[in-house]
């Protein structure tokens, strides 16, 4: 297999992601608190649900919070070139794209509150049959990025 | 031809039918509340009969308005169009930014020789059509010709020139092989299946169950013998559905345009601009392989294709062997790769237990339900089908092009080229990593938005080879 893509995303996406899952793992929480204050006032509910419930959310929540951003972030790599994107991602399912300049139709650069706060931004790639994404760099990083592609873009012939 | 022309009047009565469809609805609601409503007095025979004829009288001005309103002209190689009876809409379509020009005419439109034409251009779906429903047939010709090759200068001699550039017409026997393999004869059956399913409903049970004693005591022959002729009814009327879908097929090329004729009752021609074409599929089905036939199709960028599907059909029926020289004549860009890599052996297990999966995941049911132990007698031909499988699937690839072959039931050939492929993706599971296999697929762009065309388990060096092939980056 030729070489996997050897640009890493931003360190810093671990702690989104990790964000993410806490925000997560708190409304469920918070749903879990709702049924029992519901309970005080609709007797037949059964208190047992809330066992099973709170074991997978604390299972979710750890695999979200601890094991996954970590992997996530092993297992993530891109490579912008002059001609091609390049992107591979995953650790049970690896999958990879590979992108020709000439057909990206557009970028985009998206961030939440919690990215912004990190400095950080996605970058969704679209061709006209396709659209990926990768899912953290450095807001600059991404900024000097959809200048590029836009550049290399435009020089781009215009068939379809 | 600059001046406004309004279409043929005879869209009036179809307007006015179209209104009238609407108020049905309401209609209906009202007729079941004046029969349940005993109390309000305007659910009364003459509130029903004032409310027809209020939609009656609304559906007539309203059609004849929008008949009124709507017009068109062509000025050079624009087309204007004026319509809206408030709201006053006008659009300009340029030539250059039309995608596929299509004429279709039914019954009512043959009667008056008329036709429909359709102009989709690029652009968000819905705002990407316009349709001017009935004009003369001589009209229209003009207006496509005009709009397609943009030459208004063209004389007789040229234009006769033109026409003679490459052109199939398909004859009745390859028709008629056509429709008695097409396949479809599942979907007869169920539309069937599914209009005796809304019958029940109506008729009483006891019919129902005179028929079932009848079938008691004629025994099992006469139910195997009523299921052969129910199969072989919708066999027929699958050919026949064919053959009035598909009669009088005429592909020509005449200049950058490609033009396609078919349709017994509804002929229908579409325009197809042969540089935006970006795949062409050859299918053969089950009942086509013995005899070596194949179907035809191709994906095209933008715009509405062929009945709303992503594919337009290019040739119905051809021999394997005559593909390469119709293409040669009509598509001469596209290229078939005979260099086929085929899958590593170590694939083969992996088809077999995909087909395998959910009959096997049945089984344990017979436990319940002892019936289903029939599932095990189609077990063989899956292993067999996914045997075919694996044998036809497969990649190549060459200068200018990448031919995949891929089977479910048919087999699949898909020819693209290099300048057409948006993306290639792999995927690669734990399980396919142990065999060094991975899933290639390729994103091509067919309207109205794209398609995925998808080899499975190809051995990782072939994916590699792939790769690089799409690459234009230097590798060591």
């Amino acid at each position: 297999m030729i070489e996997r893509p050897q640009e890493r995303i931003h360190p810093d996406a671990k702690k989104v992601w990790r964000l993410n899952g806490m925000i997560t793992l708190g409304v469920e929480l918070l749903l879990v608190v709702g049924y029992v204050i519901g309970r005080l006032f609709v007797d037949w509910l059964p208190l047992w649900p809330i066992f099973p419930a709170l074991g997978l959310f604390g299972v979710l929540g750890l695999l979200n919070i601890v094991i996954v951003p970590h992997i996530r972030m092993m297992y993530w790599g891109y490579a912008i070139k002059e001609e091609e994107i390049d992107i591979q991602f995953g650790l049970i399912v690896i999958r990879r794209a590979l992108i020709p300049m000439r057909r990206v139709q557009h970028v985009d650069i998206e961030y939440g509150p919690i990215m912004r706060h990190f400095h950080l931004a996605s970058l969704s790639i679209t061709t006209a049959g396709s659209n990926h994404t990768i899912p953290a760099l450095d807001i600059d990083t991404a900024r000097t990025l959809h200048q590029q592609i836009a550049t290399l873009v435009q020089s781009r012939d215009e068939d379809v | 031809m600059s001046e406004f022309k309004r279409q043929h009047p005879v869209v009036i009565i179809t307007g006015v039918l179209r209104e009238l469809r609407t108020f049905i609805l309401p209609f209906l609601i009202f007729l079941i509340l004046s029969v349940l409503g005993e109390d309000a007095r305007i659910f009364e025979g003459r509130g029903v009969l004032i409310f027809a004829l209020i939609s009656i009288g609304f559906s007539m001005i309203a059609g004849v308005l929008k008949w009124f309103f709507f017009r068109y002209a062509v000025t050079g190689t624009v087309i204007e169009i004026r319509s809206g009876i408030f709201i006053r809409k006008q659009r300009h379509i340029k030539q250059e930014r039309i995608q596929t020009i299509s004429l279709e005419a039914g019954l009512w439109h043959r009667v008056f020789s008329l036709t429909a034409l359709n102009i989709e251009t690029a652009g968000n779906l819905g705002e990407s059509e316009v349709q001017i429903q009935a004009l003369p047939v001589i009209e229209a010709e003009e207006i496509r010709r005009r709009l397609t090759t943009g030459n208004t200068f063209e004389t007789a001699e040229e234009s006769a020139a033109n026409v003679s550039g490459p052109q199939r017409i398909i004859d009745a026997l390859t028709l008629l092989k056509a429709g008695l393999t097409s396949g479809s004869v599942s979907v007869v059956m169920l539309l069937i299946a599914a209009f005796f399913g809304q019958l029940i409903f109506f008729l009483p049970s006891r019919y129902f169950e005179q028929l079932l004693d009848v079938g008691r005591q004629l025994g099992i022959y006469a139910i195997f013998l009523a299921a052969a002729l129910f199969v072989g009814v919708a066999w027929v009327l699958s050919v026949i559905r064919y053959v009035i879908r598909y009669a009088m097929f005429t592909v020509r090329l005449k200049g950058e345009d490609l033009i396609i004729t078919r349709g017994l009752i509804v002929l229908k021609t579409l325009t197809l601009k042969r540089h935006r074409i970006q795949s062409v599929v050859i299918v053969q089905g089950l009942l086509r392989q013995p005899f070596g036939y194949a179907t035809i199709e191709v994906k095209a960028a933008g715009g509405r294709t062929d009945d709303a599907l992503t594919s337009t059909v290019l040739h119905p029926l051809i021999k394997m062997r005559d593909i390469e020289p119709f293409l040669r004549d009509f598509l001469p860009d596209v290229h078939w790769e005979h260099d086929v890599t085929a899958l590593p052996s170590r694939a083969r297990i992996r088809y077999i237990i995909r087909n395998l999966a959910l009959p096997i995941l049945a089984l344990p049911f017979a436990f319940f339900e002892p019936r289903i132990l029939w599932l095990l007698s189609v077990l063989p031909f899956l292993i067999l089908l996914a045997l075919a499988q694996h044998a036809h699937a497969g990649t190549a690839v060459g200068a200018r092009g990448m031919t995949l072959q891929m089977r479910t039931v048919a087999k699949k050939w898909v020819l693209t080229g290099k300048s057409h492929i948006q993306a290639l993706s792999t995927r690669q599971s734990l399980m396919q990593r142990w065999r060094r296999l991975s899933t290639v697929s390729i994103h091509v762009l067919a309207a109205p938005s794209s398609t995925v065309f998808t080899v499975r388990d190809v051995d990782l060096a072939t994916t590699a080879t792939l790769l690089q092939w799409l690459s234009r980056e230097k590798r060591p």
